[in-house]
């Protein structure tokens, strides 16, 4: 009874395949299977949040609702600095450390990409998640790279505030707009001026930029996201000439609050800000009258969309649980509530049709054409370091007369891929 | 049933596979291993799953089919020198393996260097390590340069990216001492992570006198992993022109130079020593280090008379109390005469005409000129890199790596255009032999003695004059508003009573409030008066009640605090100290007009900024400059270190 030599062979490999299947399901497959996918991770599930800009702290009450809604895993947020830079670096810092303790990011919408390509993040499993309810260009700031990574938690887009008492009606165009402004300047004895947008050297200078070049019928990207400045030189030219014609004169270093003062006291004929400035405006200087102001989409649906998105973190030991977090947050009755009672703009299409919210807050169709129109800026893992370059250059043409750089291109392009220029001094 | 005892199964030897086969099992079983290391764990697609179970298997069946073989055709038996023999018997074999081995080894990183410069210049660099740094506000420009400069280095031989991005922001030197003295950093309370902001990495400390009471990296739970010092800027006395065409200053010492200087009448100004490293190490000079010979100067000022001179001459010049840039500052606006006690870095700025601190953010093109003298007892700002203990290990190895490059030489070249000297040998640049700085100037060797520190804030409590400070807090309606972080006038209320708190024995204060039911004038909630615990009780009642509604009379209610503050007094410091969030709406005066009537008074008008009015205002400006005040920008969350650090020198000693 000898075994003919060529059943060895096939017994070893036999062996050796059925060895490495049972290894690999045992690794992956059986631990899923005993724990019940239904159910969510106990423990305190972390959100690291920028500051909530929302009236009466209406995340945080949601966040309550959530733990009374789920008493074993409840959730908490740790908020870090109102300085933008401050908390993108903050999540950075805890999402390459490894050690798990963040399981939910509140991403400003210009970060999703970074944290998705970098692996920090958890793509979310579109069977799984129901997207269809939100607004188009929210949700598509939360894709990168053919996957979700990210629900919509709140949305934004610049606007045009106008003085209702020295306008009749809003400018429809940009050269409107600038007409408006130079026929205020022109009038004696006035101290009406210009357009007062976010011109101070950080990322609204970028935003404001962005809609002014869309306003003259430029873009810096198109909708495939490739670099276009060369093709729209003269575009892109004519949008910023025209920001730096209709600014308020000595163009000022202003942010959102200091616009908000600028419009507020009276001194500017129009202000770029974001909605949420709708329900703050109305309270006035004390003693004087509350400035009687319009809200309108910018002219020629030229907005550019912020917000912010919620995504899971890579090393979180709860995906579970943070994934229901998420989708309990940007739901439709969260939205609701964060729109009406917070003021954020809400990422879900049914609070916009909503009659009663309609005729509470009037303005909100306004919002909903603008950011039905708005652009999106570059879904780029190296965003931050394209706006650095975008707003060099920006700022040079606006502050100190210099032109725009022959290679503004190749130097985006550049900076889309990481790259850090050598420093130039002057 | 075979009866050889060699181990081998029944049937004889098992059939060796010949080489190509096993090159082919060796690139499969490679292959396998492959496969697995790069799919993602768990699987998420089918695709996955196809991969990691192939590789999985593949590599499993060729190990157990190969190797197996190999090891049961050897038959050592226990003989080792049977394996040398099997090896010589391959000799070929084995050489040609050796050979491409190291052949790879030597090529493979170069070549691999290239594949991935060519990748990243097509996909993109790879995600860089975030780095979080801190410095005070008097330094974080120094470390705002070098980080550039270190993101700049680490990108050159890398294809242009940088490996590491580094976030600098700049905290209270007082907060953050407290901080790492806790040893638990930021992870306790979530509340710094807003207040302050990320958890540094890294802190670039002035001088290694602040780290004096803090645990050694040695220590047990010590949050201090590891400290360097990297740069170091000697204290000297910059004169204009006018007196340093005067006469040689050479081979002073400080004693005899400021006797020297305020004798002959020239106004020598210093910052305060409580809310500044450099006005404590000028103030320890001045006041008289024991030389080497142990003996005082002959020259030597009583702490008194020192003090006395120099509130004169901040007096005269309508110089602020606060830090080194804000008199620098003030000295670029008004084109003063008087002498500044800074260091050589900040004097290496002021003559190239860069930015001075929060009050001169943007430079100017036509610089004044100060010639920096070194006595000849002076010592240096040592600059310090302190890596923190908290920092996990892709931030741990980044920081160490930063701190090894600021020590070597492109570091220090980094280090000099800063205007500061690097320790170690370095080149002198086109900064340090910016006009009226002298580098070969050697600051004295020998520290200062540590008790020499707690000495000199201990005379200078005694000797510094004395503080009457009105506090003048807007209640107008608009402080109702309420932020993201709550109710301004909440905010408002704490950070004046942390302020009140910082008081000395010998100080008075007033506190007002604006506007009063009419609302163009206001409420004096405590008169003026000493800072006795009754008097603290009855503010912290007042404050208590605010309610805050109505108009903002605040040219009005400044020029009252100033005439309630009474006739000038040179041997006390008179303020009135303003936190207000907006512009004026029912005073009826205009800025000039208050600058014109204030102007001279010799009270001081020190205004802090929220919400929607800020320091750029050309009234507050005018206002602030004209009667020698100081005003600063806060936002609501740090509102109480603003407000602390803006009028910590017009308080008198504890």
């Amino acid at each position: 009874m000898a075994r003919s030599p060529q059943w060895h062979p096939l017994a070893w490999s036999s062996a050796g395949v059925v060895v490495g299947i049972v290894a690999v399901l045992l690794t992956t497959t059986i631990t899923g299977l005993v724990s019940n996918p239904d159910d969510l991770e106990d423990g305190p599930i972390v959100v690291l949040s920028g500051r909530d800009d929302s009236i009466d702290g209406q995340r945080q009450k949601l966040i309550s609702q959530w733990n009374q809604l789920h008493p074993r895993s409840p959730a908490r947020i740790v908020e870090a600095s109102p300085i933008a830079d401050a908390t993108r670096s903050e999540m950075l810092a805890r999402a390459q450390s490894g050690r798990g303790e963040v399981d939910v990011f509140n991403l400003d919408v210009t970060w999703t990409a970074e944290f998705a390509d970098a692996g920090y993040i958890r793509s979310l499993d579109e069977s799984r998640v129901s997207t269809s309810g939100f607004l188009a260009g929210p949700l598509a700031t939360c894709r990168y790279g053919g996957k979700l990574w990210a629900l919509p938690f709140n949305t934004d887009v610049g606007l045009l505030y106008y003085r209702s008492d020295l306008l009749d009606a809003p400018p429809r165009t940009w050269d409107e707009l600038e007409d408006k402004v130079q026929e205020m300047r022109a009038r004696s004895g006035n101290d009406v001026d210009g357009y007062a947008g976010q011109l101070a050297d950080y990322e609204g200078l970028t935003v404001t930029a962005l809609e002014a070049i869309r306003g003259a019928g430029g873009s810096v990207v198109d909708e495939d996201g490739n670099l276009v400045v060369e093709n729209q030189r003269a575009a892109i030219a004519a949008g910023i000439e025209r920001l730096r014609v209709i600014a308020p004169a000595g163009i000022p270093e202003l942010d959102e609050t200091s616009s908000v003062r600028l419009f507020q006291s009276g001194r500017a004929l129009f202000m770029r800000n974001w909605p949420v400035t709708v329900r703050s405006l109305p309270q006035g200087l004390e003693g004087t009258p509350a400035v009687a102001f319009g809200v309108a989409p910018l002219p020629g649906g030229a907005g550019v969309l912020g917000g912010q998105n919620l995504a899971v973190s890579a090393d979180s030991t709860r995906p579970r649980a943070a994934q229901a977090l998420i989708e309990f947050l940007t739901g439709e009755r969260s939205q609701q509530i964060l729109f009406e009672r917070g003021g954020l703009p809400a990422t879900r299409q049914v609070v916009y049709f909503d009659q009663a919210v309609r005729d509470r807050y009037p303005y909100i169709a306004t919002l909903e054409e603008a950011i039905s129109s708005a652009e999106l800026r570059p879904a780029q893992p190296h965003y931050a370091r394209f706006s650095d370059v975008f707003r060099a250059a920006v700022n040079g043409y606006l502050r100190h007369d210099a032109p725009l750089p022959d290679d503004l291109q190749d130097q985006l392009v550049d900076a889309l891929k990481g790259w850090l220029a050598p420093a130039d001094d002057g | 049933m075979s009866e050889t005892g060699d181990g081998s199964p029944p049937g004889g030897p098992l059939p060796r596979p010949t080489a190509p086969w096993r090159a082919v099992g060796f690139v499969l079983a490679v292959l396998g291993i492959v496969l697995v290391a790069i799919t993602p764990n768990p699987p998420e697609t089918a695709q996955h799953w196809i991969q990691i179970v192939a590789g999985a298997s593949l590599t499993a069946f060729l190990t157990t089919y190969a190797g197996w073989h190999e090891v049961a055709r050897l038959r050592l038996q226990g003989r080792p020198t049977l394996l040398l023999r099997w090896l010589q018997r391959r000799r070929v074999a084995v050489g040609v393996a050796v050979g491409l081995a190291v052949a790879l080894a030597l090529g493979v990183p170069p070549a691999w260097d290239l594949a991935r410069g060519v990748s990243m210049g097509i996909a993109g660099c790879a995600p860089v390590t975030q780095l979080r740094m801190v410095a005070d506000p008097e330094t974080v420009t120094t470390a705002r340069g070098l980080a550039d400069s270190y993101e700049q280095w680490t990108a050159t031989d890398n294809h242009h990216c940088p490996t590491v991005d580094v976030y600098v922001y700049s905290g209270a030197g007082d907060e953050i001492r407290e901080r790492v003295a806790k040893g638990t950093g930021w992870l306790d309370e979530s509340t710094a992570l807003r207040d302050i902001g990320p958890q540094p990495d890294v802190w670039l400390a002035a001088t290694s006198h602040e780290l004096a009471d803090l645990p050694q990296p040695t220590a047990q739970g010590s949050a201090i992993a590891e400290v360097t010092p990297v740069a170091v800027s000697p204290v000297v006395l910059a004169v204009p022109d006018a007196v340093a065409a005067r006469e040689k200053y050479e081979h002073s010492r400080w004693a005899d130079l400021y006797r020297r200087l305020t004798d002959e009448d020239v106004d020598v100004v210093r910052a305060d020593p409580d809310s500044t490293q450099l006005g404590l190490l000028a103030t320890a000079l001045l006041y008289g280090v024991p030389g080497q010979d142990g003996a005082a100067s002959p020259q030597q000022l009583p702490p008194a008379e020192v003090e006395h001179r120099i509130a004169a001459a901040l007096d005269r010049g309508g110089f602020p109390l606060t830090d080194t840039p804000g008199l620098l500052c003030r000295h670029r606006t008004l084109g003063a005469q008087a002498a500044v006690i800074a260091s050589e870095q900040q004097i290496v700025r002021f003559n190239l005409g860069e930015p001075l601190g929060s009050s001169c953010l943007s430079g100017t093109d036509r610089p004044g000129r100060l010639t920096a003298l070194y006595p000849t007892d002076t010592r240096a700002l040592d600059h310090q890199f302190v890596r923190l203990a908290w920092s996990d290990p892709p931030q741990e190895q980044a920081a160490a790596r930063f701190g090894a490059w600021l020590r070597s030489d492109p570091g220090r070249e980094a280090i000099v255009g800063t205007g500061l000297r690097p320790v170690g040998p370095y080149t002198v640049g086109p900064t340090l032999t910016t006009v009226g700085i002298d580098p070969g100037a050697v600051p004295a060797t020998e520290p200062i003695p540590p008790g020499q520190w707690g000495r000199t804030a201990a005379a200078h409590d005694v000797a510094q004059r004395r503080g009457r400070v009105l506090f003048a807090l807007d209640t107008s309606g608009s402080m109702a508003t309420e932020a993201p972080e709550g109710r301004r006038a909440d905010f408002a209320v704490a950070a004046v009573l942390a302020a009140l708190g910082g008081m000395g024995p010998g100080d008075e204060f007033g506190l007002w409030f604006f506007p009063d039911a009419p609302g163009t004038g206001h409420v004096e909630a405590v008169p003026l008066g000493s800072s006795g615990p009754d008097r603290l009780a009855a503010a912290r009642q007042a404050l208590a009640g605010v309610r805050p509604a109505g108009n903002t009379p605040l040219f009005r209610t400044m020029t009252d605090g100033a005439a309630a503050l009474g006739p000038a007094d040179p041997g006390r410091v008179d303020a009135v100290v303003v936190l207000t969030d907006g512009e004026d709406t029912s005073s009826g005066l205009t800025a000039d007009a208050v600058s014109a009537s204030l102007a001279g008074s010799g009270v001081r008008l020190v205004v802090v900024t929220i919400g929607e009015i800020r320091c750029s205002d050309p009234g507050l400006v005018a206002i602030t400059t004209a009667t020698a005040g100081e005003c600063r920008d806060a936002d609501l969350s740090n509102l109480s270190t603003v407000l602390r650090t803006a009028i910590a020198g017009l308080w008198g000693g504890r």
